[in-house]
């Protein structure tokens, strides 16, 4: 009786195995192309920085010593290097809302079936993604500098009593850069949006029009909640992207001016390639974006912590 | 007519009216961007605002078809595109489907690595894909130039099919496995039907990418000129000291317009519902 | 996903990843042998099946792009058998992504050294080879003799570049004639008070249209030369842009000349005379407004006159000094220093033809020089090419007062060879001088004095840091005999020793 049990155990235990075994063999499957792209041109890229933020190298001669963490030493007494963290925050927090709420009310909008021209809506609302960047650069001072339109209308509204110069003054760049930035990336979150809302099946609206449920109450009391794991993950990415924020920055203000607008992607990309006297430091920006990234991820991490001894307290 | 159905109509008169009312705001810079590539340096300044150039030029096209050689590197342009979104696509769904439906040994070490490697800025990517790329003997080849194109920011891509296929019910599945499919066939035959929507943003982001890099592919083909993309050809309008600023105008008209046309005809796939056709 | 297990793990992939980093990562010392065999591999595939040859050239010339183009064509029908690949970027774009490629053995055949290097760096980072044994005899005898120096196209007897032009000031104030008579200016003005009133006249009569100055000051670079001009203008002793020189000891930042300067630009903040777009354009765009009438003065240098003849016909302009503060005169501003241009790079498979290039450039025949030269784009380095072509009124003003109002200062690397460690080692202080003018524009810092004291300050402890890294003695930053309303000559370097 024991013996036939220990040999069924046995059996079962090493079908499990080998189903377990199977299992992993083909998921290793499916991801080894994602996993060797990843080590080839984003891992092994990392590792370099990594190597390179121990080092005093400009990037441009042969000629690098190993400083081991002296660059990380030095950036923590650096403002400027403060400054562009801040600002990256700042910005960060200003953008995130904003973008959502904007992209995912014209995804939800543009979603219905019933709405007539909303491939061309779409369009309209996606083609900012694609406008060359120096060409926005250009137009956008031309809008917002002083003589500009917005400025002219603002004043004959008696909104403004003198003209504002919006890119120029340092106390309204970064927010004026913030509304830039929503118009244009935009389109690209209204994408990923629609992209998340087609899991939500048809039968769901359906039956919330039966219930006589309007379209906006739809949407927060059944749709809100279906997309809300998507939404994490559109989420996150709006942060990170909105963190390393670097061409729109770059094309409309360089991080002027006098640093108001100084994000840690054009703090590195100054650091690293451009120089007054001397030779630029690679190592050192490496250095700084290294250490942005780990900040990053540890506030990710107990954001995270939070969010679940908070969901733990409410239970 | 009744009531109701009255200010339905007013309703909808209203939101269009707002749509495209905001919508010409919304792309009134890239009109000012195509009409801009029709005037002429000094109007390009003296008419700031106007969207209709006084004096009409294609001068600036001529140009810019001079300076790129724009027959091949058109065609370069759509074979490295259209290359890397195919691996990008095929990658990214079948990672994301391991990722999303099954809890296999090294996921969450696989998910901490890429979602930690988005969060960090990097300096130099060329350095670095510069190497990989000689490393497999491939500078200059348009090969090379397809694989550091794939290789860039999939992460995202990535992330948005494992939360995808973590939401598809189990149920389907369940009864693809019941009929003798194995994991591959499974996926093939119903998850990949399933996934349009995530696909079709892969693949215009993607594209859009991929269209417009420059840095790299320039490092990757200086030494071949044959084996550039349009992108390379057209962005020495801005240089040190001046800027051409219709000339850019005009090579962004002509980039922009393959891209558009691709979402126009790719947007058709956010279809509301469509996931709950294909179940039912 | 369960972030939290994901924490603990994600800690163990950056431990994982950084021991990872040890191996194989170290920065390509690319240095000749050991990449010589792919390069042959790539030369092997470039020659194409009718004998052609492609030589890659690559620099950021914009300014004169136009008459490049005309040149490649010109010389590639004189040489059916050479193909030009002409690539231009920007300097920034250029350390980005060609710096790579030379260090790997695969870089174009011929390339500028980027700024922030030096010539004996670059040679000895295996990227130039010299053009002697290349070009014939006659080439370099065409030559303004002030065409060459040592460390900057020579290192002892071996020419390694060419340099572009001759050197001449990059900041002069050009003024727009109609908007100073229509504001009832009739005088150019020469100091800071009388420039500050006729800005003020301009802005007033302008009415929101029109003001005084303007300029690119979203580039630091160029509001930094533009300090360092008044500072010189002023009387102080102030090196040129990029260059390392100090006054008494210090870096001559915070020195009375250059507060004179910035308080002379905190004026015409306070004026309201500063064109309030200047803070957010570049140099470019400054040039198209200046040219549209927008601004009574530029403050750029001599590119400009080519593009606004090109553009800009009816342009009724002038250039005038770089104002100095009331009462001081007898002040020059910082003669343009020699600047190292295009070399052969040492690893080019076809340096035969890529020093007939070079000597085409400077030929005659060619006709890039006097094309340039003619339109205003730059002053040639051959002497007869500047007197028979040099024709256009604007550039002969711009080169006279250039000529007249600057002397040239001293150099490190012509006096201590260990100039060229100092210049690899010596690292930017921040805020730096031209981030300090434009917080002054931007009216982000009202206090620039205590800027400039900081700056100054930790500008000398770097200084004095960087030559005792590499061995030099700190006291070569000064030059005790240098007399600022006189040429620094080399016997000047002589009694020094």
């Amino acid at each position: 009786m024991t013996k036939t049990k220990y040999a069924v155990d046995a059996a079962t235990r090493r079908i499990r195995f080998k189903r377990k075994l199977k299992l992993n063999l083909w998921c290793w499957m499916f991801m080894s192309l994602a996993v060797g792209f990843y080590i080839l041109f984003q891992g092994y890229p990392i590792i370099c920085s990594i190597q390179y933020s121990l080092l005093d190298w400009s990037g441009m001669t042969s000629n690098a010593t190993f400083i081991g963490l002296q660059n990380y030493k030095e950036l923590m007494h650096d403002e400027l290097f403060w400054n562009a963290f801040i600002n990256s925050f700042k910005y960060m927090v200003m953008i995130v809302p904003l973008e959502l709420a904007v992209s995912l009310f014209l995804a939800y909008l543009l979603n219905d079936e019933k709405m007539k021209g909303r491939g061309l809506y779409r369009t309209m609302y996606f083609v900012p993604v694609v406008t060359t960047a120096s060409v926005v650069g250009i137009i956008m001072i031309f809008i917002l500098g002083v003589q500009g339109p917005v400025n002219h209308l603002l004043v004959t509204l008696h909104i403004l009593k003198n003209p504002i110069n919006f890119l120029g003054n340092a106390k309204y760049a970064l927010p004026t850069l913030v509304i830039i930035s929503l118009w244009k990336d935009c389109g690209t979150y209204m994408i990923y949006w629609l992209a998340g809302l087609q899991g939500v099946s048809k039968d769901v609206y359906e039956a919330a029009t039966i219930d006589g449920a309007n379209r906006r109450q739809t949407f927060f009391h059944i749709v809100l909640p279906l997309i809300a794991p998507t939404g994490g993950i559109i989420a996150i990415l709006c942060a990170i992207n909105s963190l390393k924020v670097f061409d729109i920055v770059k094309t409309m203000t360089e991080g002027g001016p006098y640093y108001a607008t100084d994000v840690i992607a054009t703090y590195v990309y100054r650091t690293a390639f451009s120089s007054e006297i001397g030779m630029p430091r690679l190592g050192y920006a490496s250095a700084a974006a290294l250490f942005f990234g780990g900040a990053v991820i540890i506030i990710g991490i107990l954001l995270n912590a939070m969010k679940d001894r908070l969901q733990k307290n409410v239970q | 007519m009744s009531k109701e159905k009255k200010i339905h109509i007013v309703k909808s008169v209203i939101k269009h009216g707002l749509l495209l009312c905001v919508g010409f705001f919304w792309i009134y810079p890239f009109l000012w961007m195509i009409s801009a590539s029709f005037k002429g340096q000094n109007e390009f300044f003296q008419n700031r605002m106007g969207l209709i150039p006084v004096q009409p030029t294609i001068d600036n096209f001529i140009r810019i078809w001079q300076k790129a050689d724009f027959g091949t590197y058109f065609i370069n342009t759509i074979i490295v595109t259209a290359f890397s979104v195919i691996i990008v696509l095929i990658m990214t769904m079948m990672a994301g489907y391991a990722m999303g439906r099954y809890k296999f040994l090294g996921r969450n070490l696989c998910m901490a690595v890429f979602l930690a490697s988005i969060a960090i800025p990097l300096v130099s990517t060329i350095i670095p894909t510069y190497e990989v790329v000689k490393g497999m003997n491939l500078v200059g080849t348009k090969l090379g130039l397809i694989l550091s194109q794939a290789g860039g920011a999939h992460v995202i891509f990535l992330l948005l099919f494992t939360s995808f296929f973590q939401s598809v019910p189990n149920e389907l599945e369940e009864a693809s496995k019941i009929d003798g499919c194995n994991y591959f066939q499974t996926f093939f035959y119903i998850m990949m039907k399933l996934c349009k929507p995530v696909a079709t943003t892969v693949v215009i982001m993607e594209t859009i990418w991929a269209w417009n890099a420059f840095m790299l592919p320039l490092v990757l083909t200086l030494n071949n000129p044959s084996s550039r993309t349009l992108a390379v050809g057209l962005y020495a309008f801005k240089g040190e000291n001046t800027v051409d600023w219709t000339g850019i105008a005009a090579g962004g008209s002509i980039a922009v317009i393959p891209v558009i046309i691709l979402f126009v005809l790719m947007q058709k796939h956010f279809v509301e519902g469509i996931a709950g056709a294909v179940k039912s | 996903m369960k972030l939290k297990r994901l924490g603990t793990l994600l800690l163990t992939a950056i431990i994982a990843a950084t021991t990872l980093a040890g191996c194989g990562a170290m920065p390509s010392t690319g240095n000749g042998n050991e990449t010589g065999e792919n390069a042959s591999v790539i030369a092997a595939t470039e020659e194409n099946t009718d004998g052609q040859i492609t030589l890659r050239v690559v620099d950021w010339s914009d300014g004169s792009a136009t008459q490049r183009e005309e040149f490649h064509k010109k010389f590639e029908e004189a040489h059916p058998d050479i193909k030009i690949e002409y690539t231009m970027l920007t300097v920034d774009q250029f350390k980005n992504t060609i710096v790579t490629m030379i260090k790997s053995g695969e870089g174009p055949d011929l390339f500028p050294i980027p700024v922030g290097l030096t010539l004996n760096t670059a040679v000895e980072e295996g990227w130039f080879q010299p053009i002697n044994d290349y070009v014939t005899d006659e080439f370099r005898n065409k030559f303004d003799p002030e065409a060459f120096a040592e460390g900057v196209t020579d290192i002892g007897d071996e020419w390694y570049t060419v340099t572009e032009q001759m050197p001449i000031i990059q900041c002069l104030f050009f003024y727009n004639k109609d908007i100073l008579n229509q504001a009832g200016v009739t005088e150019v003005p020469t100091t800071y008070s009388e420039f500050r009133e006729a800005c003020k006249k301009v802005t007033e009569m302008g009415n929101g249209n029109v003001y005084g100055l303007i300029d690119g000051g979203k580039q630091m670079n160029r509001m930094d030369v533009m300090a360092r001009s008044l500072a010189a203008a002023a009387g102080g002793k102030v090196a040129a842009t990029q260059k390392v020189l100090t006054d008494n000891g210090v870096a001559p930042y915070d020195s009375k000349e250059m507060n004179d300067a910035l308080g002379f630009i905190k004026g015409l903040v306070d004026d309201g005379s500063i064109h309030p777009d200047t803070i957010n354009i570049s140099a470019p765009e400054a040039r198209e407004l200046f040219a549209q009438g927008q601004a009574a003065f530029l403050c750029q240098g001599m590119w400009c006159v080519s593009q606004w003849d090109a553009n800009y016909p009816d342009l009724n302009y002038g250039v005038m000094a770089v104002p100095v503060p009331d009462g001081v005169t007898n002040t020059y501003v910082q003669a343009g220093e020699l600047s190292p241009w295009m070399g052969i790079y040492k690893q080019s498979k076809h340096p035969k033809e890529a020093a007939e290039y070079l000597m085409a450039l400077y030929d005659e025949q060619y006709g890039y020089q006097q094309s340039n030269v003619e339109s205003g784009s730059f002053v040639s380095c051959i002497p007869e090419i500047n007197e028979k072509y040099m024709t256009n009124e604007h550039m002969k003003q711009y080169y006279t007062i250039a000529e007249e109002t600057s002397r040239v200062v001293p150099t490190l690397v012509k006096r201590d060879e260990k100039a060229n460690d100092f210049y690899a080692e010596v690292k930017d202080v921040q805020p730096s001088l031209g981030a300090i003018v434009q917080g002054i524009i931007s009216q982000s810092i009202t206090d620039y004095d205590s800027a400039l004291k900081t700056l100054a300050n930790d500008t000398t402890t770097e200084w004095k840091r960087a030559s005792e890294a590499v061995g030099m003695d700190y006291s070569s930053l000064e030059f005790p005999n240098w007399d600022a309303t006189k040429d620094y000559t080399d016997a000047d370097y002589e009694t020094l020793k």
